[in-house]
């Protein structure tokens, strides 16, 4: 070989390495070309063996030796969760399946409470809308139990729902044959039921909303859907083979320090009894009813609905509680309507006559000067006045 | 008296290359009855246009102007010049 082509080939070599390109690394490829090479390992052959190997692990723990966290990207699957005292003090009921997203619930599952209650064999699934604020969680029932997470898994149809707010609002309806909105969704503050969706079929179609005299006002509705005049006692009706009395009779007997189903639920199921009591009256069969709907029947029959009293004490209450903070600023807007924020006019003649001679002696008692004019005004004196300047 | 014969004499490489590889050129060499810088310096005539071609750190004027001292250096080895230009490459073509 001529030294002067080594050479000139040297210096290219030198100048290519000065731009960055390794003398090594030229000459290598050249080699290859020539057939000329180290063996070397194929990287794409040795992560498909590993991602192989990963996999295969992941699923023999997931479902053979029952791995109880796996996390997949930023979810995180746990099974058997214990109870706890979640934020705001909030009871968590142990769970079978609990998923979680960047830090936050979107999933819990629950086929038994063990020592909280019994699911009676009915599935729960508790899914969070975290694009929600505050945190909304709806329960669905499910047909299976927890085989894998599927989160496009629907709720079981035709069946009741309840989607609940971490501000304790709490909304109660069913699903149609395809997992839609249907029917009556009553809203619950607490246990106050404050407003009624009526939907067809995933569109909502009506709504009604509770006004300050406790009177249910109709606010908009679409033209051939009537809202109900008394959304409590209409529930059960229009939702009526939407859902499994019996789950929601379950759902009533779980204790929970938010989720209130008792006195919320219940209302609305217990209407149903009412139908029936009216049903049994009309004499329409009554053998087709269980004996679970016998004892409920007998009980309802021998005395008022427990929630119709329940609410009119309510009321009494509330007006009540206004009239003490008129008594305590002095001031009669709070009762006299003249402030629309404060509420409407509170009817004095609606309240026991003993209870309102208390409320004016302690107004005379403390000076209560505005409040006496304004009783005053509506015939109404404190025997300890009488005759004296106020 | 001649010069002492020296054993296990130190190889002297012309080109940095891994230690493998180099024991693979010997092997080819030796094969052929060449030296191992003369394969490695056919090959590099044969293909390093067709490899700095490929980079994209050269620039135009710079790549003709390394290709124009290969082709020299194909002429240097005559019966080579054939088989160099049919590795050059269709997609990037010389400016001149």
């Amino acid at each position: 070989m001529n030294q002067r082509v080594e050479n000139e080939l040297r210096s290219i070599l030198n100048d290519l390495e000065k731009l960055g390109l390794l003398e090594n690394e030229l000459i290598s490829d050249c080699l290859q070309r020539d057939g000329i090479q180290i063996s070397r390992l194929n990287l794409s052959y040795v992560l498909a063996l590993v991602g192989l190997i990963l996999v295969g692990l992941g699923y023999f723990g997931f479902f053979h030796v029952g791995a109880r966290t796996i996390q997949v990207g930023k979810i995180l699957i746990k099974r058997d969760v214990p109870a706890f005292v979640g934020r705001d003090n909030t009871l968590c009921f142990p769970a079978q399946v609990q998923i979680e997203k960047d830090g936050r619930y979107i999933e819990r599952w629950h086929w038994d409470y063990g020592e909280y209650g019994d699911l009676n064999g009915f599935i729960h699934r508790f899914n969070s809308d975290l694009s929600v604020k505050p945190l909304r969680v709806t329960c669905y029932r499910q047909a299976e139990r927890f085989k894998r997470y599927d989160p496009d898994i629907k709720p079981l149809p035709r069946s009741l729902a309840f989607i609940w707010s971490a501000d304790q609002i709490i909304h109660y309806g069913v699903l149609d044959d395809e997992s839609r909105n249907h029917g009556l969704w009553v809203k619950f503050s607490e246990d106050q039921a404050i407003e009624a969706e009526l939907w067809n079929h995933g569109h909502q179609v009506g709504l009604s909303t509770l006004n300050n005299l406790g009177e249910w006002e109709v606010q908009a509705k679409v033209k051939g859907f009537d809202m109900p005049e008394d959304p409590i006692n209409a529930w059960s009706l229009i939702n009526k083979d939407y859902f499994d009395l019996n789950y929601a009779r379950t759902l009533t007997k779980l204790e929970h320090e938010t989720m209130i189903h008792s006195s919320t639920l219940g209302k609305l199921i217990d209407a149903n009894v009412q139908y029936n009591v009216f049903k049994v009256n009309s004499s329409v069969k009554r053998s087709s009813l269980d004996k679970f709907d016998e004892a409920l029947i007998t009980k309802a029959s021998g005395s008022a609905n427990p929630w119709v009293d329940w609410e009119k004490k309510y009321l009494n209450e509330k007006k009540k509680v206004r009239m003490f903070q008129a008594w305590y600023h002095d001031d009669p807007t709070y009762i006299d309507g003249s402030v629309p924020r404060r509420g409407a006019v509170i009817d004095l003649s609606s309240l026991s006559n003993s209870w309102v001679d208390v409320f004016l002696e302690n107004c005379y008692r403390d000076g209560r000067t505005q409040m006496l004019n304004y009783l005053k005004l509506n015939g109404y004196e404190p025997i300890a006045a009488k005759g004296k300047e106020l | 008296m001649g010069r002492p014969k020296v054993e296990n004499k130190k190889e002297t490489r012309s080109f940095r290359v891994d230690p493998r590889l180099w024991r693979l050129v010997q092997s080819e060499a030796q094969s052929n009855g060449k030296r191992p810088t003369d394969v490695i310096n056919e090959a590099l005539a044969r293909h390093l246009g067709g490899v700095i071609r490929s980079k994209n750190d050269i620039d135009n004027d710079k790549l003709v102007h390394f290709l124009s001292r290969l082709d020299v250096v194909s002429k240097e080895l005559g019966d080579m010049k054939g088989s160099l230009t049919a590795y050059e490459s269709k997609s990037r073509k010389r400016i001149t």
